[in-house]
C-alpha cells in the first residue's frame, strides 16, 4: 500500500453492534461507508468479539477495500482494566486474539489479565487504546514514571508491533493531549499512529448510541456517568475532518503502514471437515467405503441390489471428491453412539437423500426406494456446507452433547452461536429503560403489540403507532423512542445465544476460526453464527433435541413397564387404525399434523400410505402456500381435478405430486431437467428465488431461466414463463422431500402408539411436551381419548406423568394419568425426588403434620402442594393450608417435634370447586377436575343465547350461530393475507375461528387479550374440524386462562 | 473561571474568531455599555451534545485568550453565542 502522508486513509479502531452495547453499525454498515468516505482500509475492533469478522471482509471485498480484524481487549493491571486495541498482522495473530478472547471470557471479570496480554504476543499488533487507555489515564493522574514503566514491559512483548494510540473525540482538552501522547512516544521512542475510535456510521446515531450505552449500564439517560458519550465526535468522519483533528503526518503513514501489515484474508476457499476415528491401515474414504458396502449388503436384496450399488458407487466418488469421508464418518459415530446407549435419534433434512447416510444409520430413510434427490444434499459443484442434521431424543440430547465434548475433545468442539437480532418488544425494553420508563409502563407497551406488531423490526415501529399512542398517549418519551426504535438496524445484534443444535467439530483447534465463550447456561459456545463457520470452511453437525423423540421413548417404556412389550418404533406394522385416526382428523398429539390446518387437510386429504404422510406434512408451509400448491394438489389427488402439467417434459419430475411444486427438490429438479442448468446453478437458484425481495434481483435468474428451458427442452416462451412464475411464487420456506419423509416416519410412530397405547402416550405428551398445545388443552382431549385423569396426589405423584391401572367410579381398573408433582408451579425435580425418597423410605404421608416432619420442604413448595390439590386426600385444601402456617411457627420444615401437640385448627369452610379448578389451573395449568372454565360461566352464556361448540357441531354448514369458547390457539400467520385463526374450546370440543382481516383491526385489543371469546359465526366446516367464520366478537371475563400456542 | 452566561457576539476574519463582544449588564443589552475584546489565541475547541432527550441544542464551545490576558469560555448554540465563563 503506498504511504500518503496527507490525510487519514484507515481506520484502526473501529466498533460495531457486535461490541453489544457500545456500537449501532453493523459490520458492513461501517464498510460500506469507510468505502463512500474514500478510506482504503478499516479495522473492526469490537470489545472481546470478533463476531462481525466474516460480514467485515465479505463486504470489504464486495466494495474492494481492505478489511483488518481485531478486538478491543480490556486488560486488568493490578486494580484496575484498561482497553487495549490488538490487530491481528496474519492468521497466526488471529488465533492468538482469539485465545486472548477465549481466556477473557472464561474470567468472571471479563478481562485479562497483564501478564497473560504479554504471553500471547504471536503477530498482533497493540495500541495503547482511546480514552480510557492506560497512557491517558496515567498521564491524567501524573503516574508517568509508572506509565514508562508499562509501556517499556509491553514493548518488551511487543517489539516493533506497539504503538501509542492519538484520538480526538473533540471533548475539552483532547488536542492537548494527542500532543502531549506525541511527547511520550518519542520519549519512549515509540510510533504514534491516528486512530480515532468510531461507534457509529452517521453522527445521528450519537442519540441511540447513548441510549444503548445508557442500556447497558443499567442506568436513564438522566444519570450522569464516564462511559457515557457527550458528542457526537465518535463517528465514522471523513478522512478530512480526522486529519484536521490529528494533523501528524508520521502518525498519519504509521497508521497507514500498520494496516498494510495487518492485511490477511480470513476466508479460505475450502472447507476442512473433522478427523473420524478410522481402523489402522485404512483411510477416511476405504473405511466409509467398507462400512456402507457392508450395510448395502444387509439393507438390500435381489432386484433392489443393482441399483443401490449404483447410487452407491456414485455418491461415494462425490463424497471422495470433496474430502468428506471423515464428516460422514463422525456423523456416523454420533448415531451409533445414540443407538448404542439407546437414545433415539435420527437424521433429518437433506442428509435423508443419502445412501451413505442410510447404510450408516444415520438417517432411516430409503433413498433409492423413495427416490430421493441426493443433489440436494451434496453434488461435487457444492462448496457450501452440507447440512447434516441429528435429531436426538430432547431428554438425552444434553448426554450426547456431553460425549461429543469428550470424543472429539474440548478445543475442537462447540456449538455455532445464534446472532439476536432486535424485535421489538425487546427493543422496547432496552431503550424504554434507558429513558426512564418504568417497568409496569414498558411491559404494558410490549403487551399492547400484541400480534401484530410483535415480530416487526425497530426500524418499523412506526406500524405500530397505534400501540403507542394506547399506552404512552402524548407523553414527549413517546416521540424520543419512535426516533431511537427507527435507528435501530435491522441486522443490529444484541447479543448471541446458543444455536439450537449446531455443532462445529474441527480438525484444529477451534481458537484457529474464532474465541470461545460460555453461554449464561454453560453451553460453549463460537462467536460465528452457522453462515460465518461455513464462510470460514468449518462443518457443523446440528443435534437437535426433538421433544416428540423424547415422547415416543418415554411411552415406549411406559409400555415395557405396563404392558412387558418392547415397541421396536423402526419396524412398526401399517395399520388402517392408524391411518382411520389420521384422516378423522383426531391428530392432537401427532407429530407435524396436529394443527388446525393440518387437521383439516388430514381431513381432505385421507392419507393411506407413508408417501400420503410425508406429501401432507409438507404441504402446509409457506413454500407451497404461496405458490398455490395446496389447493391444485389436493384436487387433484382426490380426483376432482385433472393432473397436468405445464409441459410434457416435466412429467417424470412432478408426476408424484399431481403436476404440482411441493419440495425443494421440485424446484431444482426443473431448473437442471428443464431449464438445463447445472447442479451448482440450480443450488443457487433455488436459494435465491426462495428468498428474494424485490423482483428486480431475480431479473437475470428469469431470462436465463426461459432461455434456458428454451434451449434445453423446447419449451414454448410461454410455457417457459408459467413455469418460472410457479417457480418464482415458491417464496418462503419449503421441505426438502427427504425432509418429510424423515418427519412422516415420527409422525405415523406417534399415531401407533396413540392408538394402540393411548394413555402411555398421553402421560408422555403431557411430560415431554412437543407440539403446540396446551396442557389443559391436552387434559380435555384425553376425555376423548377415553383416559381419565388421576388427580395429582402427595402420596402418589412422582416426577413425572405415569400411567396407573385404577378403578374410576363403578367401571373395571382401566389405565389412566396421574399428575407428577412436578406439574405444580414451584415444584422443582428435586422437590419431587425428595418427596418419592421420602414414601419409600417411610411409606405414604399420613398428614400434613408427618409431611412437615419428615421432608424439609419451604412454606412456598408446601402451599403449592395443597393449592395443587396434593394433599386432598388427607386434608381440604384451606385446612392445610392453615395447618401449615401455624406449624411453620413452631419448627423449622423436616423436623421432629420435641412435644407433639396436635395442631388444632378451627372449622374452615372447604374450598369450593370453582376455586379448586383456579387454584389447579394457577398452580399447574390444568385441572384434573371433570369441568371446563366455560362451566363456571355457562349461565352468562345461556342470557347471551350462546349456544355449546358440541352443539354447533351438529348444526349445518353456513348456518349462523352464537357460540363462545376459551382461547387456546392464536395464529396470524404471514402468508395469510391479514386474516387470523383461533382456536376456542369448550371440554374436548374445539373449533377454529376465523378473523377476517376488517374484523381484526375493529376488534385489535379485544382479540388480543380475549381470554374467553363470544363469537357470532358462519358454520365453514363441522366435526373435528369446526370452522367458524366470524361476523361480530365479544369477550367474557374469565378466573383462567390458558398460555397456548400463539403465532404470527 | 467565573460562570457568566451572558449574550455575546464572535467575530471571525480569515476561519478564526477574531473579537468577541458582550454587555455586563445583560440582558438589558445596553450596546453602550457593551465590551469588546480582541482574541489572540485559541486554547482548545470541543462539543456538546445537550441533553438530546429534552431536545436540548448542541453548543460548540471555544477557550479563547483575548489581548488583555483574559481567559474566554464561550459556545454557540444554533445561531447564537454565549458567554459562559470568564477567568479575568
Amino acid at each position: 500500500m503506498p504511504v500518503a502522508n496527507e490525510r487519514l486513509t484507515v481506520l484502526l479502531c473501529t466498533h460495531s453492534t457486535f461490541s453489544f452495547g457500545a456500537g449501532t453499525a453493523t459490520p458492513g454498515t461501517l464498510v460500506r461507508r469507510a468505502a463512500d468516505l474514500g478510506y482504503q482500509a478499516i479495522a473492526l475492533t469490537d470489545t472481546l468479539n470478533v463476531s462481525g469478522g466474516v460480514e467485515l471482509f465479505q463486504v470489504a471485498r464486495e466494495v474492494g477495500i481492505q478489511a483488518l480484524i481485531g478486538a478491543t481487549l480490556p486488560v486488568r493491571i493490578e486494580d484496575e482494566v484498561y482497553p487495549f486495541v490488538a490487530l491481528a498482522l496474519s492468521r497466526r495473530g488471529y488465533r492468538s486474539l482469539n485465545e486472548l478472547i477465549t481466556h477473557a471470557h472464561a474470567r468472571a471479570e471479563r478481562d485479562l489479565p497483564w501478564p497473560v496480554l504479554l504471553s500471547h504476543t504471536d503477530d498482533l499488533a497493540i495500541l495503547t487504546g482511546p480514552r480510557q487507555g492506560l497512557p491517558s489515564r496515567l498521564l491524567a493522574r501524573r503516574q508517568i514514571q509508572r506509565l514508562e514503566e508499562l509501556m517499556r514491559t509491553l514493548h518488551g512483548a511487543f517489539p516493533e508491533r506497539l504503538f501509542i494510540q492519538l484520538f480526538h473525540d473533540r471533548l475539552p482538552w483532547d488536542a492537548r493531549r494527542a500532543r502531549v501522547l506525541r511527547s511520550l512516544a518519542r520519549h519512549l521512542s515509540l510510533p504514534t499512529v491516528v486512530a480515532p475510535e468510531i461507534r457509529y456510521a452517521d453522527p445521528e446515531d450519537y442519540r441511540l448510541y447513548d441510549a444503548l450505552v445508557c442500556a447497558r449500564l443499567g442506568r436513564s439517560v438522566q444519570d450522569p456517568h464516564p462511559s457515557r458519550p457527550q458528542n457526537a465526535a465518535q463517528s465514522l468522519l471523513s478522512p478530512t475532518e480526522a486529519t484536521e483533528r490529528l494533523p501528524y503526518p508520521d502518525a498519519l503513514a504509521n497508521a497507514e503502514r500498520l494496516a498494510g501489515r495487518a492485511a490477511f484474508d480470513l476466508l479460505p476457499d475450502r472447507l476442512v471437515p473433522p478427523r473420524a476415528r478410522v481402523p489402522d491401515g485404512l483411510s477416511a474414504d476405504q473405511h466409509l467405503e467398507r462400512r456402507c458396502y457392508e450395510s448395502l449388503l444387509t439393507r438390500y436384496q435381489g432386484d433392489q441390489l443393482g441399483p443401490a450399488r449404483r447410487t452407491l458407487e456414485a455418491e461415494l466418488a462425490t463424497v471422495k471428491a470433496l474430502g468428506l469421508a471423515d464428516f460422514f464418518l463422525v456423523a456416523a459415530e454420533v448415531t451409533d453412539y445414540c443407538r448404542s446407549h439407546g437414545i433415539l435419534a435420527a437424521g433429518r433434512g437433506s442428509a435423508a437423500a443419502s445412501i451413505c447416510c442410510y447404510l450408516l444409520g444415520i438417517t432411516r430413510i430409503d433413498p433409492v426406494r423413495h427416490d430421493l434427490l441426493f443433489e440436494r444434499f451434496l453434488h461435487t459443484g457444492k462448496a457450501a456446507m452440507p447440512d447434516v442434521d441429528i435429531d436426538i431424543s430432547s431428554a438425552r440430547r444434553d448426554e450426547v452433547l456431553a460425549w461429543v465434548e469428550q470424543r472429539f475433545g474440548t478445543s475442537t468442539e462447540a456449538m455455532v452461536c445464534n446472532k439476536i437480532t432486535y424485535r421489538l418488544p425487546l427493543a422496547i425494553q432496552d431503550l424504554g429503560r434507558a429513558l426512564g420508563l418504568p417497568p409496569d409502563l414498558r411491559n404494558r407497551l410490549s403487551r399492547a403489540l400484541g400480534r401484530d406488531y410483535r415480530g416487526l423490526t425497530p426500524r418499523r415501529a412506526a406500524e405500530a403507532a397505534v400501540a403507542f399512542d394506547e399506552v404512552l398517549g402524548d407523553a414527549p418519551a413517546k416521540t424520543v423512542l419512535l426516533d431511537l426504535l427507527q435507528r435501530l438496524e435491522p441486522a443490529h445484534t444484541r447479543h448471541i445465544a446458543p444455536h439450537s443444535g449446531g455443532v462445529v467439530l474441527a480438525r484444529d483447534a477451534l481458537t484457529h476460526y474464532s474465541p470461545l465463550e460460555r453461554s449464561s447456561g454453560g453451553i460453549k459456545l463460537l462467536q460465528l453464527d452457522k453462515d460465518d463457520a461455513e464462510a470460514l470452511g468449518l462443518i457443523k453437525l446440528d443435534l437437535l433435541g426433538l421433544r416428540m423423540l423424547a415422547a415416543l421413548e418415554r411411552a415406549r417404556e411406559e409400555v415395557l413397564r405396563l404392558e412387558g412389550h418392547w415397541v421396536s418404533l423402526d419396524d412398526l406394522p401399517d395399520d388402517p387404525t392408524v391411518w382411520r385416526l389420521i384422516s378423522e382428523g383426531a391428530t392432537m398429539g401427532l407429530f407435524q399434523i396436529e394443527s388446525p390446518s393440518q387437521v383439516h387437510t388430514s381431513r381432505v386429504m385421507r392419507s393411506r400410505t407413508m408417501q400420503d404422510l410425508a406429501h401432507q406434512i409438507a404441504l402446509i408451509r409457506p413454500g407451497p402456500i404461496q405458490s398455490g400448491t395446496v389447493h391444485p394438489y389436493l384436487r387433484r389427488r382426490n380426483g376432482l381435478e385433472a393432473v397436468r402439467y405445464w409441459h410434457p417434459s416435466l412429467e417424470p419430475i412432478l408426476a408424484k405430486t399431481y403436476g404440482v411444486l411441493l419440495f425443494q427438490e421440485d424446484v431444482l429438479r426443473i431448473a437442471v431437467h428443464f431449464a438445463g442448468m447445472s447442479w451448482i446453478e440450480a443450488d443457487r437458484f433455488r436459494k435465491k428465488v426462495s428468498g428474494f425481495r424485490d423482483i428486480a434481483d431475480i431479473e437475470p435468474d428469469r431470462v436465463r431461466f426461459i432461455q434456458g428451458a428454451v434451449a434445453h427442452v423446447g419449451a414454448s416462451r410461454e410455457q417457459a414463463e408459467t413455469v418460472f412464475e410457479a417457480v418464482k411464487s415458491y417464496q418462503g420456506y419449503g421441505f426438502a422431500e427427504s425432509h418429510a419423509w424423515a418427519f412422516a416416519q415420527h409422525a405415523y410412530a406417534s399415531g401407533w402408539l396413540r392408538v394402540h397405547y393411548p394413555a402411555e402416550f398421553l402421560a408422555a405428551i403431557m411430560t415431554e411436551e412437543p407440539g403446540m398445545w396446551s396442557p389443559s388443552t391436552k387434559r380435555q382431549e384425553a376425555r376423548a381419548w377415553g383416559v381419565p385423569f388421576l388427580p395429582i396426589s402427595i402420596n402418589h405423584s412422582g416426577v413425572h406423568y405415569r400411567v396407573e391401572r385404577a378403578r374410576t367410579g363403578d367401571a373395571a381398573p382401566t389405565k389412566c394419568v396421574r399428575p407428577p408433582l412436578t406439574a405444580i408451579k414451584g415444584v422443582s425435580t428435586e422437590h419431587a425426588r425428595e418427596l418419592l425418597f421420602a414414601r419409600l423410605q417411610a411409606g405414604p404421608f399420613r398428614d400434613i403434620d408427618d409431611l412437615y416432619a419428615r421432608v424439609p420442604l419451604a412454606r412456598d413448595v408446601l402451599e403449592a402442594l395443597i393449592r395443587a390439590g396434593a394433599l386432598d386426600g388427607l386434608h381440604d385444601r384451606r385446612d392445610a393450608l392453615y395447618r401449615v402456617g401455624l406449624l411453620s411457627t413452631t419448627r423449622p420444615p423436616g423436623t421432629q417435634p420435641l412435644f407433639a401437640p396436635p395442631v388444632q385448627a378451627p372449622a374452615l369452610p372447604a374450598v369450593d370447586v370453582a376455586t379448586r379448578f383456579t387454584w389447579d389451573h394457577a398452580t399447574t395449568r390444568f385441572s384434573s377436575l371433570e369441568i371446563h372454565a366455560l362451566d363456571l360461566i355457562r349461565d352468562q352464556l345461556r342470557e347471551l343465547a350462546a349456544i355449546t361448540l358440541w352443539q354447533v357441531r351438529r348444526y349445518p354448514r353456513k348456518a349462523r350461530v352464537r357460540t363462545a369458547g376459551l382461547v387456546v390457539s392464536r395464529q396470524r400467520p404471514g402468508t395469510a393475507k391479514g386474516f387470523a385463526f383461533f382456536v376456542i374450546e369448550d371440554g374436548a370440543t374445539r373449533g377454529q375461528v376465523i378473523i377476517s382481516p376488517d374484523l381484526w383491526e375493529r376488534h385489535r385489543i379485544l382479540v388480543r387479550d380475549a381470554s374467553i371469546l363470544v363469537v357470532d359465526a358462519v358454520v365453514e366446516d363441522t366435526g373435528y374440524q369446526l370452522t367458524l367464520r366470524a361476523e361480530a366478537l365479544a369477550a367474557l371475563p374469565t378466573p383462567v386462562t390458558v398460555r397456548g400456542y400463539h403465532y404470527g | 473561571m467565573r460562570n457568566r452566561m451572558l449574550p455575546a457576539d464572535v467575530a471571525w476574519r480569515d476561519g478564526r474568531p477574531h473579537t468577541v463582544r458582550w454587555d455586563d449588564d445583560a440582558p438589558a443589552r445596553s450596546t453602550a455599555r457593551a465590551r469588546v475584546e480582541r482574541i489572540t489565541q485559541v486554547l482548545d475547541t470541543w462539543e456538546y451534545a445537550g441533553r438530546w432527550w429534552e431536545r436540548e441544542h448542541r453548543r460548540s464551545y471555544l477557550l479563547v485568550e483575548t489581548e488583555r490576558g483574559v481567559t474566554l469560555e464561550l459556545f454557540r448554540e444554533g445561531e447564537a453565542w454565549c458567554l459562559s465563563r470568564t477567568s479575568d
